[in-house]
């Protein structure tokens, strides 16, 4: 009987990835690379979304450079390599840093990170760090890099600005989504959603509360390997629960009413908030022409 | 779900959600400075969280302390989820900045620590009891995760 049931699941699943795949029309993967401010559900773009700047990865960067010429200076090796200094998203994450999920995405990655926007200056990263790590233990090393990074601190004593003004607008965001969470709305499309997509999969989604951040379960993200590498090439039962995912929180109106009611939720906090919010923006910009100096003057040319 | 049995615990809980209480609406951020001492438990190139605040551990909130050397995509060690658990946490990292995701598997809203930093309230920062998982820099790229817990 329960072999039966999972059958039917499988081919409900396949009939559905088929009709959703013949139907699919534009949101290219370039599109996700655009817009900021307006509403665009997509992209998840929200009301914060403007006192952004940079991120944060930029700061470690040209600290690191820096840290770099400090340690050389006392004889030994820290090769930090060149960056791509947008620090580029993932093509499933929009420019704050949040992941995304259509059924567009779903259809191309499953629930898994789409690759890096720039492969060469991740595998360059990813290079340093197993250099770096390979180092260790070395208590010597540690000391001069302790004693580096004080130095550089202690020029740099802003070092946490734009962490803290990010870790801010996260903040924000958080407070507006739990509210947004508990809306009478959201949690009746919510129950909507899982009536939806309950019958097409094989594992429970009674106690998930918001899929964006749950979705999929864990049990089922291990069957399909995501906890082994999460970004090797996600299976066809992967991608046909994704896309019905996708689909289902589309047609319950969870998208669409979660969506809206974020961003009335954040308008409000900008509003709240708008001269502090103002501040942290202006002191990014500020900062990140200092930090784009910095690494002009430090960094290993471009490959 | 957090059982409390004990008047004294009781008391220290208010207290504490008091506290963060205070923090959070007088919107400070508290992010340690340059040289700050790691909690003694949290060694060299580590993230850790833990599930009181001040890098310590609330009796009543179990499990209590988490780290990882690279990440992890889902808070567990073995069959124990550390999900939802965390108010303080330290990058002792000896090179990338690490960050807290509100969801698994990067979803979410997410925070970031500077390298050799921490926050001993993460009710400053809406992001209490909220961490479900973890990432240093590099494996915040997708072909980092491999190395995840």
């Amino acid at each position: 009987m329960k072999h039966r049931c999972v059958c039917r699941r499988r081919w409900a699943l396949l009939t559905l990835a088929v009709v959703l795949t013949a139907g699919a029309v534009g949101c290219t993967p370039a599109a996700l690379q655009t817009g900021e401010r307006v509403r665009n559900q997509a992209l998840w773009t929200m009301p914060l979304d403007e006192f952004y700047v940079y991120s944060p990865e930029l700061d470690n960067y040209a600290e690191q450079l820096q840290i770099a010429k400090c340690v050389r200076a006392q004889g030994r090796d820290w090769p930090v390599p060149w960056q791509n200094t947008d620090f580029p998203q993932a093509e499933n994450v929009n420019t704050t840093g949040l992941r995304l999920f259509t059924l567009d995405i779903a259809r191309q990655w499953g629930y898994r990170l789409a690759p890096p926007a720039d492969p060469e200056s991740a595998r360059l990263w990813e290079e340093f760090a197993t250099t770096a790590d390979a180092f260790f233990p070395d208590a010597e090393l540690d000391e001069i890099l302790l004693h580096c990074t004080d130095e550089v601190r202690t020029v740099d004593a802003e070092f946490t600005t734009t962490f803290d003004g990010v870790n801010y607008l996260s903040g924000l965001a958080l407070q507006a989504e739990e509210v947004v969470l508990q809306d009478p709305a959201v949690i009746e499309a919510t129950a909507q959603w899982r009536d939806c997509l309950e019958p097409l999969v094989s594992f429970s989604l009674r106690s998930i509360r918001d899929p964006w951040t749950e979705m999929p379960p864990r049990s089922a993200a291990t069957a399909w390997g995501a906890t082994a590498d999460g970004t090797g090439t996600p299976s066809a039962e992967e991608i046909a629960v994704a896309m019905a995912d996708a689909e289902c929180r589309d047609s319950s109106g969870l998208a669409g009413t979660k969506y809206e009611r974020s961003w009335d939720e954040q308008q409000n906090l900008v509003d709240q908030n708008r001269d502090k919010l103002d501040r942290i923006r202006e002191a990014a910009a500020e900062r990140k022409a200092k930090l784009l100096t910095i690494v002009a003057e430090n960094a290993p040319k471009a490959p | 779900m957090v059982t409390i049995n004990s008047p004294g615990l009781w008391q220290r809980a208010r207290v504490q959600a008091a506290i963060a209480l205070i923090v959070s609406v007088a919107g400070v951020l508290v992010l340690a400075g340059p040289a700050s001492a790691a909690p003694s438990d949290c060694a060299l190139g580590y993230h850790c969280t833990y599930s009181g605040y001040d890098y310590g551990n609330d009796a009543w909130q179990q499990p209590s302390t988490h780290k990882f050397l690279n990440c992890a995509d889902d808070m567990y060690i073995g069959w124990r989820s550390y999900k939802n658990v965390a108010s303080s946490a330290f990058n002792n990292g000896r090179y990338q900045a690490s960050y807290l995701y509100a969801g698994t598997y990067k979803t979410g809203r997410s925070i970031s620590f500077p390298k050799g930093t921490g926050v001993p309230n993460l009710g400053t920062l809406s992001f209490n009891d909220n961490a479900e998982s973890g990432y240093f820099d590099t494996t915040r790229s997708g072909s980092g995760s491999a190395l995840c817990l």
